[in-house]
């Protein structure tokens, strides 16, 4: 979900001060009750999934948990070294491991002050068929269900943050159109269809708009539409190709691709004034950008010794890292953690604790992941 | 005006605001493409494909190579010789990049030919423009980066 300015602000404050600690350490004590054992495996893993904590097995620590779950109720009490209450609450969820994870996003929230991931979810294009199609997933890779089956190719899919709906292009009408699922109930609709190609649609922050790339004057622009899909306002007035919007957290810039002169660059568009700023990396081929949800970073792909890599700029030093190989980088909730398609693999990348994990493999080649937030 | 048709006027008027409310200030109505024919999909058995060579492009270029003035030679004549023809310009790109971004310089180069037909005086609703980037009938390196030429036949109802 979108952030304040002021708790993004505290969250970036927090983050900062928390990564130039040692890993927070937490003790969990033996959950009780009848699926207690099975429910603390679950909020284990999770917690040390995230790798930014320290699970101490006995003896003092900074935070100690401990839990009760009987059927599907879940009671946990977390306090710190001192033995003070940090937070005491119940989870009723239909599924044990959604108790888990909220248990879990429940911690990290209090420790650090960052929104955890576990709860979060993840679409991805799989060519497992022969055709590309898109899958959803749950945060730590399990959960897939196959959400198209167009038998064509299916591509470019984007989460609203609530993870109720997604956007994509289909080529099922044979020409690339952008189509809208609702994800609660199933239901498709195609919202774009201008002649040319559609797609690469995203939500806005708040949901409420729609930036892509429509091609219908005879040049590859940005447009701003509404989720109906009925209005439609131009964007960008330029003879190079724009692609791949992704907007900033407060949803007032448009961060894209532009392809200048055969090399692709980065530029930052302010949607109300509709200037734009290139953004120099020091790479001459440079797509997929992802902004950070505290809007301090971007994540990108670039091209450099021939293999593709994904790279982080800071905007305040302006420094640009290469994380790896990889490409389509997506950024978590929390600010923390990189998810991008290497090959036949989706990674997830603690960028902060340099610990990263395969979560999904075995699935052919896979692609643009869009990770909620 | 008779009671029911002032009816019909009031029904129809009431629909035409319900759309528009859907729109914001600023956006404008967004346009419909001709879907009776495609070149990978529905309608694809009026497109008559392979009859003029690819033209090919240089890496994340939208610039065409000049060996290709015969393939856009070819296509005149073909547009010449029939004025109800029409033509569908099916944009690649090879696998060495993006996926996103390969879906825009498909177009791109699509444009690009459709430019240079524009260019030669044929009217802008004969020519059409579809996309594939590394969809579809991808192929790897020179091969992939390219523009394929689709014949659109009129059909009896276009005559």
């Amino acid at each position: 979900m979108a952030h304040s300015p002021l708790r993004l602000l505290f969250t970036s404050f927090l983050a900062s001060a928390a990564c130039l600690a040692a890993p927070t350490g937490l003790r969990i004590e033996s959950f009780t009750g009848g699926t207690g054992a099975a429910v603390e495996a679950m909020v284990r893993k999770t917690l040390l999934d995230t790798g930014d904590l320290a699970l101490i097995s006995s003896g003092p620590a900074p935070y100690v948990l401990t839990a009760e779950s009987s059927g599907g109720r879940l009671q946990a009490k977390l306090v710190d070294a001192n033995g003070k209450q940090v937070f005491a609450e119940s989870y009723d969820s239909v599924a044990l491991k959604d108790n888990a994870r909220q248990l879990a996003d429940e911690c990290v929230g209090a420790i650090f002050g960052w929104p955890g991931i576990a709860l979060t979810k993840i679409a991805f294009v799989s060519e497992a068929t022969g055709r590309k199609e898109i899958y959803l997933c749950d945060a730590d890779g399990s959960n897939i269900e196959q959400l198209t089956r167009d038998d064509s190719s299916c591509v470019s899919p984007s989460l609203r943050n609530d993870a109720q709906a997604m956007l994509f292009t289909s080529y099922v009408s044979g020409y690339p159109d952008v189509y809208m699922l609702d994800l609660e109930t199933g239901l498709r609709k195609r919202l774009l269809q201008a002649p040319g190609t559609n797609t690469g649609a995203v939500f806005s922050p708040e949901g409420d708009s729609l930036a892509l790339t429509m091609s219908f004057t005879g040049n590859s622009e940005l447009y701003l539409v509404a989720p109906s899909g009925l209005g439609g306002r131009r964007l960008t007035r330029t003879d190079a190709a724009e692609c791949s919007p992704t907007w900033s957290p407060e949803g007032s810039r448009l961060l894209y691709c532009t392809n200048i002169k055969a090399k692709p660059s980065l530029e930052i568009l302010d949607v109300e004034t509709g200037k734009s700023q290139k953004l120099e990396t020091g790479y001459s081929y440079n797509t997929e950008p992802d902004w950070a949800p505290e809007g301090d970073r971007i994540a990108f792909t670039v091209k450099s010794g021939g293999e593709l890599k994904v790279a982080v700029m800071d905007f305040k030093s302006r420094g640009v890292t290469i994380v790896g190989n990889g490409q389509y980088p997506a950024w978590g909730a929390d600010g923390r953690h990189l998810l991008f398609a290497r090959g036949n693999e989706l990674v997830l990348r603690n960028v902060v604790a340099a610990k990263e994990r395969v979560i999904v493999n075995n699935m052919a080649k896979l692609s643009e992941p869009s990770w909620s937030r | 005006m008779s009671k029911s048709s002032s009816a019909l006027v009031l029904l129809v008027g009431c629909h035409f605001l319900t759309q528009c409310a859907f729109l914001r200030p600023g956006m404008a109505p967004l346009p419909k493409r001709d879907e009776s024919f495609s070149y990978f999909g529905p309608g694809s058995e009026r497109v008559l494909k392979g009859s003029v060579d690819a033209i090919s492009f240089s890496e994340e270029s939208s610039e065409y190579d000049p060996s290709s003035s015969d393939s856009l030679e070819s296509v005149l004549d073909k547009l010449a010789e029939d004025a109800g023809r029409q033509v569908l310009l099916a944009g690649f790109a090879n696998d060495s990049g993006t996926a996103e971004f390969n879906r825009v310089l498909g177009e791109e180069r699509a444009q690009a030919v459709r430019a240079a037909l524009l260019g030669k005086g044929i009217a802008s609703e004969r020519v059409h423009t579809v996309s594939y980037g590394n969809e579809l009938d991808a192929r790897q390196g020179a091969e992939g980066r390219r523009v394929e030429i689709g014949i659109v036949e009129p059909t009896l109802a276009d005559e």
